[in-house]
Parts: structure tokens; sequence; C-alpha cells
């Protein structure tokens, strides 16, 4: 017997499986670094969260209960893939690492622009 | 004991993954929490209040459609055999001016997918954020101030502690 929980939850399994695939194929495909830091970050954020709600549908012990820990995953993960990816682009680009030859507008300057505040003192 | 609002929702955070969901365990979460928030007291900068929820909600629909919406056109450009990407550098240029809403605005601008937040001008001028594929920088830029940055602008004001 197949419930409709179940056919729900592989349909979400399928949906984040396929995303986590593109993002893969994206990483291979794509050609330089930029680009590629594009793919594995987004299909994961939706990727992983379709998989989390899948399984608040078929984990026994109360839906309430596995649905506050698949939210927690999911708010926790877009916290900080952002700022992952965020990291790893600032360092390529202050590394120099060049962009494709396809990237024909860059708008960002080499040099630092303004004076840097430093951020705002602690509390 | 200074920030209720905070130390509240790491107390449902500490339910939500403790399982329980009783008087006792939010007790436990928020005597914890006022832990947590007193060893980061030296991070914060700022006061941050939602003054108009309602157009907070709306930007937090605005932004999980857009983050389908452009999973779906990522992944379109991952099928496509010839891979037709014409990727840019662009600069955003900030009207907002806090820590808290111009982190906030970096975050969804790197989790919609095609765009990723890469720098921020050391003067606080602008963002610069690399976008997958684009032909019209002025559409990315407009859309990016008009769905983002307007909203959170609207939506929250940041005050000195």
């Amino acid at each position: 017997m197949t419930s409709g929980a179940e056919i729900l939850a592989s349909v979400l399994l399928l949906i984040g499986l396929a995303f986590t695939l593109l993002g893969s194929v994206g990483l291979v495909r794509f050609p330089d670094f930029y680009t590629r830091m594009h793919a594995p970050t987004k299909a994961t954020t939706l990727g992983v969260s379709s998989m989390a709600l899948a399984a608040v549908l078929v984990i026994p012990g109360g839906i309430v209960a596995v649905l506050m820990k698949a939210l927690t995953i999911i708010a926790f993960l877009f916290l900080t893939a952002p700022i992952g990816a965020h990291m790893m682009a600032r360092a390529a680009r202050s590394g120099g690492i060049a962009p494709c030859e396809e990237t024909r507008i860059d708008e960002m300057p080499t040099e630092p622009v303004g004076e840097d505040d430093g951020g705002h003192p602690a509390g | 004991m200074r920030y209720p609002a905070y130390n509240a929702v790491l107390a449902l955070v500490w339910m939500a993954l403790n399982h329980g969901f009783t008087i006792g365990d939010f007790l436990i979460g928020y005597t914890l929490g006022m832990l947590i928030l007193y060893v980061h007291q030296a991070f914060w900068s700022e006061r941050v209040r939602i003054v108009r929820p309602g157009t907070a909600l709306r930007l937090m629909g605005v932004f999980l459609w857009e983050v389908v919406k452009a999973n779906v056109q990522v992944a379109r450009i991952v099928l496509d055999p010839r891979v037709p990407i014409t990727p840019a550098f662009i600069a955003i240029p900030l009207t907002l001016k806090d820590d808290f809403t111009i982190t906030t605005l970096a975050n969804m601008i790197t989790l919609t997918p095609g765009t990723l937040t890469v720098d921020i001008a050391k003067d606080r001028s602008a963002l610069y954020v690399h976008c997958l594929s684009t032909d019209d920088v002025e559409a990315v830029r407009a859309q990016i101030k008009r769905d983002f940055e307007r909203p959170l602008d609207e939506a929250i004001r940041c005050s000195p502690l």
C-alpha cells in the first residue's frame, strides 16, 4: 500500500534529486570559477529543502516535531550557503582568477573604491 | 535579557531541535539563549526593527518565488547543449546603509540563482554581483532594486545601539 504522503514524498525527493544533479552537471559544464560557483550553491538550497520536506512526510514521530527540525535545517542552509559562496567568490576575485572570455561586462574595479570605513566598531 | 525577541527565537530553535514543546523546554532554551547572546554581544552593532511586517512578509514571498523561478532558469542553461551564457560582473548602487539590511540583500542576491554577490565597495556605495548570464544589465539592476532593496528599505529600520 502506498499512501498519498509517500507519493508526495517521492515526488519531493525526485525534485530535490533533479536539482542537486543539475547543480553537479553545471559544476562540470560551466566554463570558469565564477560561473561554477552558481551551480552548486543554488541547487543545494532548493534540492536539500525539498529532500528535508520529503523526510517530514515519511519519518514517524509526530509531524510537527519533524517539520520543525526540517524547517530549522532549511533556515540554517539559507543562512550559511550564501556566506560560503560569497567568501569563495571574493577570494577568487581578489586572488586574480580570470573570468572566462564570454564575460564581456565587468563593472567591478580592480582597485578598491573609496575609503574603508572599517565597519562599525563593536557594540 | 536585553534582546527578548532574539532570545525567544533562539528558544524556539532549541525547542525545534530538541523535539520538546513544553514551557520547560522553552525556559531551558531561553536560558541557553541568554548565554549565547551574552557571548555574541561584541558583534552587535545595531538594533534591528521590522517596521512594516506586511512588506517584510511580501518580500519573503517574492524572494521564495524568485528562488524557484531562477532555479528553473539555471537548470535550463545547464541542460542546454550549447551552455549559452554571457556572464557579467555588475555594480548595484546601494541606497541601503545598515549592516543588517546590506547583508540581507547580499545574501538574497546570492541565494537567487543566476546572481552571486562577490564584494561590496569599501565605502559601501555598491555591491558587486556576478551574473551567470545576462544580456540586459540594466534590467538585472532594476529588478534587484525593485524586488529586494526597496522592500527591505521600507520594512526594516536599524538604529545604532
